[in-house]
């Protein structure tokens, strides 16, 4: 099922942010990065209007609250907080993190983009540390009505917490190898925070009797019985969204056709300010003809299903070599690519051949010991990119 | 009678010497003291601050345990209603991660395998069987009952606006909330709430439990990520460094957990990170951060020692004056000395070249 965004025309005004630019400040950041990063920062705050909420907090072994939560009116004065950043000491990723959200909860509103930025270069070091302790971060968030975006520059941090901490509030997650990178990174992530059209969109996909899910792919979500539920915490301007959910359904007669699921939509309309329902009902024809099967494919879903079933075997061949088992995770890899060439044959997308080369080129970066930090960090933010339809069309 | 004078004269020049040394190493010590009793203080004062801090905080939450979830009116069994409500609460509760329901004979009502549940329900179910074989689980903690304790209040909860606000709570249920807490104070129940948590592998479970008037156990297990983050955006962050101004002393806090772990720093003075200094004060917390500390940090006496440094170059340069003062002096006294030998000596000889002629003179006359 899809969900597509409205497209923001000129008539419409875009959604207030309500932003926390979190900042790594430690040592690892001093000289080149730590001016990229104040470079960027200062381009992204000079697009935000007057209407727009913006806080700015550094940490280092400690979390400074450089620009405490307020309305964009003085430019100049963020500018200079903004200028003043240092770099020297730890990484309190988790203290920062805190900090941040704590200055986006001061203005939550329904009304408001909410979302909280966080830069940074290096291991966390002080306070909580591992990828569960974050992503369970992440999550409370989520429900509090925030989103989360990582941005991981050089290669020094840690992927796997960068992308679980913003995993449950479907934020954005990137790896900036060349800081010079950066401005266009934030650039991007500002833009789409302005681009936000609904939030806390909330799916629920209720099965017919005899239907049982199985997992919704490439996405956290809860099954129970009969009853699949799932979140996603906004959607850009005219942007699809589409949350694939693998079932079980008995055989049936040849030409029969039946309903198989009602999926409940509702969400946050962030044009109109209020809370939208919608209601759809999903059937299947069944037929007996394998040709006439191939012909009433939807190329467009069918499609998406195919790139994402393969990005889970990618996330798991990923598992693989990180146990050791570099074999198994280049067979894993050669089998996605395989799998996606057929099914780009099948309904001839050249979306689906270029991953398959992806996925090659991927089997080749396993194998190789000494480029694989590098190698990792780019597959993670790939594969997670690829999770959440990161990549919009410009 | 030579050395006898030089004793005396040496001594004159030691002991008002000594003596103010001992004055003011007296003096300095004295100092010493005062200004680490100062020091101490102002650490245990911070200290006591954020402990207080940390404390209101974990009462806070506790005060805002009763929510919702104890206007189920659960019996014996848990029906449907019951459960849509705990999992739309659960849903929406950035601060929960499961909920559980315990009959007065500790079986657990929910989540239970004859019921459909979510994978993670049936996990943590799995996770509950091993905590509720404990017996002392989910009891009022007995170092909590003391008068003191910031935990023992067992009083009409009060719902904290702030702590418990969510964007994605539906409207319905902070209507029951908001019903909840009326009834409450209308009515007079006491509810027992309390602390409990469990150590599991490399983490800590936190659970805040309440039982209700019919006995039932309603327990919340929090998600440690979340209530560990609003603890600390509760606690003070630091100022820039290029900001402090000179006259600020220099002084940081760490929280350290069971662990050893350094969950959070504050303040303006750079810790090693390697743990090989030494902190100032230290305060325990209590129940349920039992076990947690909160460190002082901050130079050693630098005042002092630069006063200790002052006295011994001003008493050095003293001694070096009196030194080459006395020496100048004891030189005058000797020339001094000398000059009167002389004259003695001269007189004696001038007599005694004047008295020989006139004995003889004398012995002339008489003879």
């Amino acid at each position: 099922m899809a969900l597509t965004g409205f497209e923001l025309g000129s008539d419409i005004k875009r959604a207030p942010l309500n932003i926390a630019l979190v900042m790594d400040q430690s040592s690892s950041m001093s000289g080149e990065k730590i001016e990229r990063a104040k470079e960027a920062a200062i381009m992204a705050v000079s697009k935000l209007s007057a209407n727009d909420i913006v806080s700015i907090v550094t940490y280092d072994s400690t979390v400074q609250v450089l620009v405490p939560a307020t309305k964009v009116n003085d430019k100049s004065r963020l500018y200079s907080a903004i200028e003043a950043i240092r770099a020297g000491g730890s990484t309190a990723l988790f203290a920062g993190t805190s900090k941040g959200a704590n200055e986006v909860s001061r203005f939550l509103s329904r009304e408001r983009v909410n979302r909280v930025v966080l830069l940074s270069d290096g291991m966390a070091n002080v306070g909580p540390d591992t990828p569960k302790e974050l992503g369970e971060l992440g999550k409370a968030l989520a429900k509090k009505g925030m989103s989360v975006s990582t941005i991981g520059l050089g290669l020094g941090y840690n992927e796997d917490l960068m992308t679980q901490l913003a995993n449950y509030s479907d934020g954005n997650h990137d790896f900036v190898k060349n800081s010079a990178d950066l401005a266009r990174v934030f650039d991007r992530e500002f833009g789409d925070a302005m681009s936000v059209v609904a939030q806390d969109v909330k799916i629920e996909i209720i099965c017919e009797e005899g239907v049982t899910p199985i997992r919704i792919i490439g996405r956290d979500g809860t099954i129970i019985g009969n009853r699949v539920t799932t979140r996603v915490n906004q959607l850009y301007s005219a942007q699809e969204n589409y949350v694939i959910l693998e079932v079980n359904i008995p055989a049936s007669e040849d030409g029969s056709q039946r309903e198989i699921a009602t999926v409940n939509v509702k969400y946050n309309n962030m044009a109109t300010k209020r809370s939208e329902k919608s209601k759809n009902l999903v059937a299947v024809r069944f037929s007996g003809n394998s040709e006439s099967v191939k012909n009433a494919i939807d190329k467009g879903a069918y499609e998406s299903a195919i790139e994402q079933i393969a990005n889970v075997e990618t996330q798991r061949a990923l598992e693989l070599r990180d146990e050791g088992k570099v074999d198994e995770a280049e067979k894993t890899l050669y089998r996605n690519a395989s799998f996606l060439d057929k099914a780009a044959r099948l309904i001839s997308s050249p979306k689906l051949s270029r991953q398959s080369i992806e996925s090659k080129d991927e089997a080749n970066a396993v194998k190789e010991d000494k480029n694989w930090n590098e190698s990792r960090k780019a597959i993670k933010a790939k594969t997670y990119k690829r999770a959440k339809q990161q990549e919009r069309p410009k | 009678m030579k050395p006898y004078t030089r004793t005396i004269f040496i001594l004159i020049l030691i002991v008002p010497l000594a003596l103010l040394a001992w004055l003011g190493q007296r003096s300095l010590t004295q100092d010493r003291i005062v200004s680490e009793h100062q020091s101490a203080e102002l650490a245990e004062s911070r200290l006591r601050e954020a402990q207080t801090l940390i404390h209101s905080f974990i009462s806070d939450l506790q005060q805002s345990a009763v929510t919702a979830l104890s206007l189920l009116q659960i019996k014996d069994s848990v029906n449907d209603d019951h459960i849509a409500l705990i999992r739309e609460v659960v849903n929406s509760d950035p601060y929960l991660e499961h909920v559980f329901i315990l009959d007065p004979e500790r079986t657990l009502l929910f989540p239970r395998d004859t019921r459909v549940h979510s994978n993670t329900e049936r996990s943590f179910s799995e996770e509950l069987l091993i905590i509720i074989k404990d017996e002392n689980a989910f009891r009022v903690n007995p170092v909590s009952e003391n008068d003191d304790s910031p935990l023992s209040e067992y009083g009409i909860p009060k719902r904290n606006a702030n702590l418990y606000s969510s964007l994605s709570r539906s409207r319905k249920i902070d209507q029951t909330i908001a019903d909840t807490s009326r009834a409450q104070q209308g009515r007079d129940v006491s509810i027992e709430t309390g602390w409990t948590t469990w150590d599991a592998g490399t983490s800590t479970d936190i659970f805040l439990w309440q039982r209700t008037a019919n006995k039932v156990l309603i327990g919340q297990k929090l998600s440690y990520s979340y209530w560990l983050s609003q603890l600390i955006a509760r606690l003070p962050s630091s100022i820039t460094s290029n900001v402090i101004s000179r006259n600020v002393s220099l002084a940081s806090i760490r929280l350290v957990d069971k662990r050893q772990r350094s969950i959070y720093q504050w303040g303006n003075y750079p810790i090693e990170a390697d743990n090989s200094q030494q902190p100032i004060s230290k305060e325990w917390l209590t129940y349920p951060l039992d076990g947690w500390r909160l460190e002082y940090y901050a130079p050693l006496q630098d005042k002092s020692h630069t006063q200790t440094l002052m006295f011994i170059v001003s008493f050095l340069s003293l001694l070096a004056l009196m030194g080459v003062g006395g020496r100048l002096i004891w030189q005058e006294y000797r020339r001094e000395m000398r000059n009167a030998e002389q004259r003695v000596s001269f007189v004696n000889q001038v007599s005694h070249e004047l008295k020989t002629p006139l004995t003889n003179i004398c012995i002339m006359r008489r003879c």
